[in-house]
C-alpha cells in the first residue's frame, strides 16, 4: 500500500462521470445521498454551535428541562449518545476489518453520517444545547469539531471523482485526518467527563 | 516515516499530553477545570473548594449541605425537613420527587435551569405533593400552580414570618410602632461583669520591647472598649507558633484573634458571603470577586474583621454604614443616605435620637439577636448576612417588626421599587394573603395566637 491510499475509504468505482475543479471526475455511487446527508449534518452543526454560543437562543420549551434535572435521565442521554458513537465506528471496522466488509461501502458511509446526525440530537437533549464550561465547553467543542470535519468529508468525499489525485482528495485527506484526530480527542475528554460526573 | 506513522504518533503524543493534563488537574488543589457550569451566587466564592461539598465518588450528600446551611434551617423550623417523609404516608410523593435530598431540588452548575432561590424544580412543584390543596382551602381554587412560592405566600424552608397564627396576630399593628429602637448589644457588659478587668491606658500597653508602638496608636486603642475590658496589645498580637509551641508577635493579627473572644460574630462572619471563603481555607473574599457592583477603588481590599472594624478604632458605627458603603455600590446601597432610615441614623449620631433608633446598613443585614448565655440575655449581632435575607420575609420577623407594623413591613418587602431605592417611599400594594388571612379569620373564629 502506498502512501497516497493510505487514508483513502473508497474502494468501489462508480457509475455516472461529472467535472470537479477542471479535473474530469466520475461520481462514486450514493455520493447524491451522501452528499445530502453530510450538508444536512453540516447545518445541524452549524445551528447547534450557534445555540451554544449564544446566551439568547431559544431553547426547550418550559417543562422540557426534566430531562436535565436528574441524573440519571442524562446518563440514560449520555450513555446513548456514547453508543451511536460507538455504532458509527462501525464504519471504521468496514474498512479497516476484512471480516466486516460486507455490504456497499457508501451504505456504510450513509449510516455513518446519519449516526452523526442522530448524535447531534442527542448531544442537544444530553447538554440542553448549552455548551457548559470548563471540560463540559472542551468536550463540546471536540464533539462538534467531530462531526464538522466528518461532515465536510463527506461533502467532500461525495464530490471526489474515482480516478487521479486531484486538489480534492487532498483535502478529503485532511479533512479524514482532522475527524480522526479529532475522534481520539474527543474519546480522551469523553472518559474525563465520565470520570469527573463520578468522581465528583 | 510514511504520513500514516507520523500521523498516528503525533495524536498519540497529543493524547498523552492532553491525558497527563487533565490527571494531573484532577489530582491538583486547583480543580477549576472540572466546573460544568457557573456556580450559583450563594456557592461561587467557594467553588474552589470542591470537597466542601463533593465526596469523591459519592456526590454530594445532605451532610454536606447541612454543615452550612443545617444551623439556619434548624432556626426557622424547617417546613420540609428531610426527617419528615419518614412517613410511609409520603412514598408516592417522594417517587415523584424525592424531597428528603437536598440535590434534589437544589442541583448546583445548572444555570439554564437554575430559578430563583438556587432551586432547579420547576416553580409548580409543590403540586406533586400538595395537588389536593383545593379541596381543603377552596380560597386557593383558581390560583397559579407555579405562585405558591413566588407570590409571597409560601416557602419551602423557612415559614417562620407566614404562618397563619403570626399573621392574625400582627394583623392590626399599626403602619409604626410607638418605641422604635433596637435592643443594645451587651458584650462589653457581659464581659466586665463576668471578668472584672481594670481599664488599661497608653502607657500599660504590653507590646514587646522590641516592638515600636505608634504612641497615637496606643492613644486610640486607650479610647476602646477593648482597652477599657483590659484587653492588651498582647492578647491580639501575640499568636501561636504552630513550629515550637511559643507565642510570638505578630503585627497584623488574623480574624483567629478576634475569634477567640467574639466566637458569635465570628461563627456568622464565616458562615456569612464576607468569610465563607475563610472558613474554607481559601484567600479572603474581594470586592474584585464580588458579583454585586462595587466600588472599582476598593476591588483589592480583603475581608477580614478588620476590614470593617479597622485595626485599632473598633468603631461598630462606622462598621455599620462606611465600611459597607466603601465596597457595596448596588442600587440599593447606593439609595441608602437618601432614606428615612438613614436620617433616623443620622439623628442618632447627633444624639437627637434615642440609642437604637437609628436605622444603619447593620441594623438590618447584621441584626442583634438575643440568647442565654449563663444566666443573662446576651445581645449579640448575627454576622451572617445570608442570615435574614432569603426568603425576603425572613427580615420581618427579626428587623422589621421592631419598628414597624406587620402589613407595612411585609408589602414593603414584597416591593421591588422599594428594594431599590432603599425603601424611600411606601408600599404601592397590600400582600394578598393578608387580605385572604383577614377574611378567613372572619369566617370563622379567631385562631389561637401561635407563641412563636
Amino acid at each position: 500500500m502506498n502512501r497516497n491510499q493510505t487514508f483513502s475509504i473508497y474502494r468501489r468505482p462508480s457509475e455516472k462521470m461529472g467535472t470537479m475543479g477542471g479535473f474530469k471526475t466520475r461520481p462514486r455511487a450514493g455520493s447524491k445521498p451522501l452528499l445530502i446527508a453530510s450538508v444536512g449534518v453540516l447545518m445541524l452543526v452549524a445551528l447547534i454551535g450557534v445555540a451554544g454560543m449564544s446566551a439568547s437562543w431559544p431553547r426547550f420549551p418550559e417543562g422540557a428541562d426534566y430531562l436535565w434535572r436528574d441524573g440519571f435521565r442524562q446518563q440514560i442521554s449520555g450513555y446513548a449518545l456514547v453508543t451511536v458513537c460507538l455504532l458509527a465506528l462501525g464504519l471504521s471496522l468496514r474498512k479497516r476489518w476484512k471480516r466486516c466488509a460486507w455490504g456497499r461501502l457508501s451504505a456504510w458511509r450513509l449510516v455513518h453520517v446519519l449516526l452523526g446526525c442522530l448524535s447531534l440530537a442527542l448531544l442537544g437533549l444530553h447538554t440542553g444545547f448549552e455548551r457548559g464550561r470548563n471540560l463540559n465547553e472542551l468536550l463540546w467543542l471536540a464533539f462538534l469539531s467531530l462531526i464538522l470535519f466528518g461532515a465536510l468529508t463527506g461533502i467532500v468525499a461525495a464530490l471526489e471523482g474515482r480516478q487521479g489525485r486531484t486538489a480534492v482528495s487532498r483535502g478529503r485527506m485532511i479533512l479524514g485526518g482532522a475527524h480522526l484526530l479529532s475522534f481520539w480527542v474527543l474519546a480522551v475528554v469523553l472518559f474525563f467527563h465520565i470520570l469527573t460526573v463520578y468522581y465528583f | 516515516l510514511s504520513a500514516p506513522f507520523q500521523f498516528w504518533v503525533g495524536t498519540g503524543l497529543l493524547l498523552v499530553l492532553i491525558s497527563g493534563y487533565l490527571t494531573f488537574r484532577l489530582f491538583s488543589s486547583d480543580q477549576r477545570l472540572f466546573l460544568p457550569g457557573e456556580t450559583t451566587a450563594g456557592h461561587y466564592q467557594i467553588e474552589l473548594a470542591c470537597g466542601a461539598c463533593h465526596t469523591p465518588f459519592r456526590g454530594v450528600s445532605n451532610e454536606a449541605c447541612l454543615q452550612c446551611h443545617g444551623e439556619q434551617l434548624k432556626a426557622v423550623n424547617d417546613s420540609h425537613a428531610p426527617g419528615k417523609f419518614a412517613d410511609p404516608r409520603h412514598a408516592a410523593g417522594l417517587s415523584k420527587l424525592d424531597a428528603r435530598r437536598c440535590v434534589s431540588c437544589h442541583l448546583e452548575h445548572r444555570p439554564a435551569i437554575t430559578r430563583p432561590g438556587d432551586v432547579t424544580q420547576p416553580a409548580d412543584h409543590c403540586f406533586h405533593c400538595h395537588s389536593d390543596v383545593v379541596r381543603d382551602r377552596p380560597s386557593h381554587s383558581g390560583f397559579d400552580p407555579q405562585g405558591c412560592a413566588t407570590a409571597g405566600c409560601h416557602n419551602y424552608h423557612d415559614n417562620t414570618a407566614l404562618y397563619e397564627d403570626f399573621l392574625v396576630k400582627h394583623l392590626a399593628e399599626p403602619e409604626r410602632a410607638s418605641n422604635r429602637v433596637v435592643v443594645q448589644r451587651n458584650f462589653g457588659t457581659y464581659f466586665t461583669t463576668r471578668h472584672k478587668p481594670a481599664p488599661l491606658s497608653a502607657e500599660e500597653q504590653n507590646a514587646p520591647l522590641d516592638v515600636q508602638v505608634d504612641p497615637a496608636l496606643a492613644l486610640e486603642w486607650e479610647t476602646t472598649a477593648h482597652a477599657r475590658a483590659g484587653v492588651n496589645c498582647s492578647d491580639c498580637h501575640m499568636v501561636a507558633d504552630g513550629a515550637n509551641g511559643l507565642n510570638r508577635w505578630t503585627a497584623q493579627p488574623g480574624w483567629q484573634g478576634c475569634r477567640d473572644c467574639h466566637m458569635d460574630e465570628a461563627s456568622g462572619f464565616l458562615a456569612g458571603r464576607h468569610g465563607m471563603r475563610l472558613e474554607r481555607r481559601l484567600p479572603p473574599m474581594s470586592p474584585d470577586l464580588a458579583r454585586l457592583p462595587m466600588n472599582a477603588a476598593a476591588r483589592h481590599r480583603e475581608l477580614t474583621c478588620l476590614s470593617c472594624h479597622g485595626p485599632h478604632q473598633f468603631d461598630t458605627r462606622q462598621a455599620a454604614v462606611e465600611s459597607c458603603l466603601g465596597c457595596h455600590q448596588d442600587e440599593h446601597s447606593l439609595a441608602y443616605r437618601g432614606s428615612p432610615h438613614f436620617q433616623l441614623w443620622e439623628a442618632e449620631l447627633r444624639g437627637e435620637g434615642p440609642a437604637g433608633s437609628g436605622v444603619s446598613c447593620a441594623t438590618c443585614h447584621l441584626p442583634r439577636e438575643q440568647r442565654k448565655l449563663g444566666g443573662t440575655d446576651l445581645v449579640t449581632v448575627q454576622h451572617n448576612q445570608n442570615f435574614n435575607l432569603r426568603p425576603k420575609e425572613s427580615m420581618m420577623r427579626g428587623v422589621c417588626l421592631s419598628c414597624h407594623g406587620l402589613e407595612f413591613s411585609f408589602s414593603a418587602l414584597l416591593d421591588p421599587g422599594l428594594l431599590r431605592n432603599n425603601f424611600r417611599g411606601r408600599p404601592t400594594r397590600t400582600v394578598e394573603t393578608l387580605n385572604m388571612v383577614e377574611k378567613r379569620l372572619s369566617e370563622s373564629s379567631p385562631s389561637k395566637p401561635n407563641p412563636q
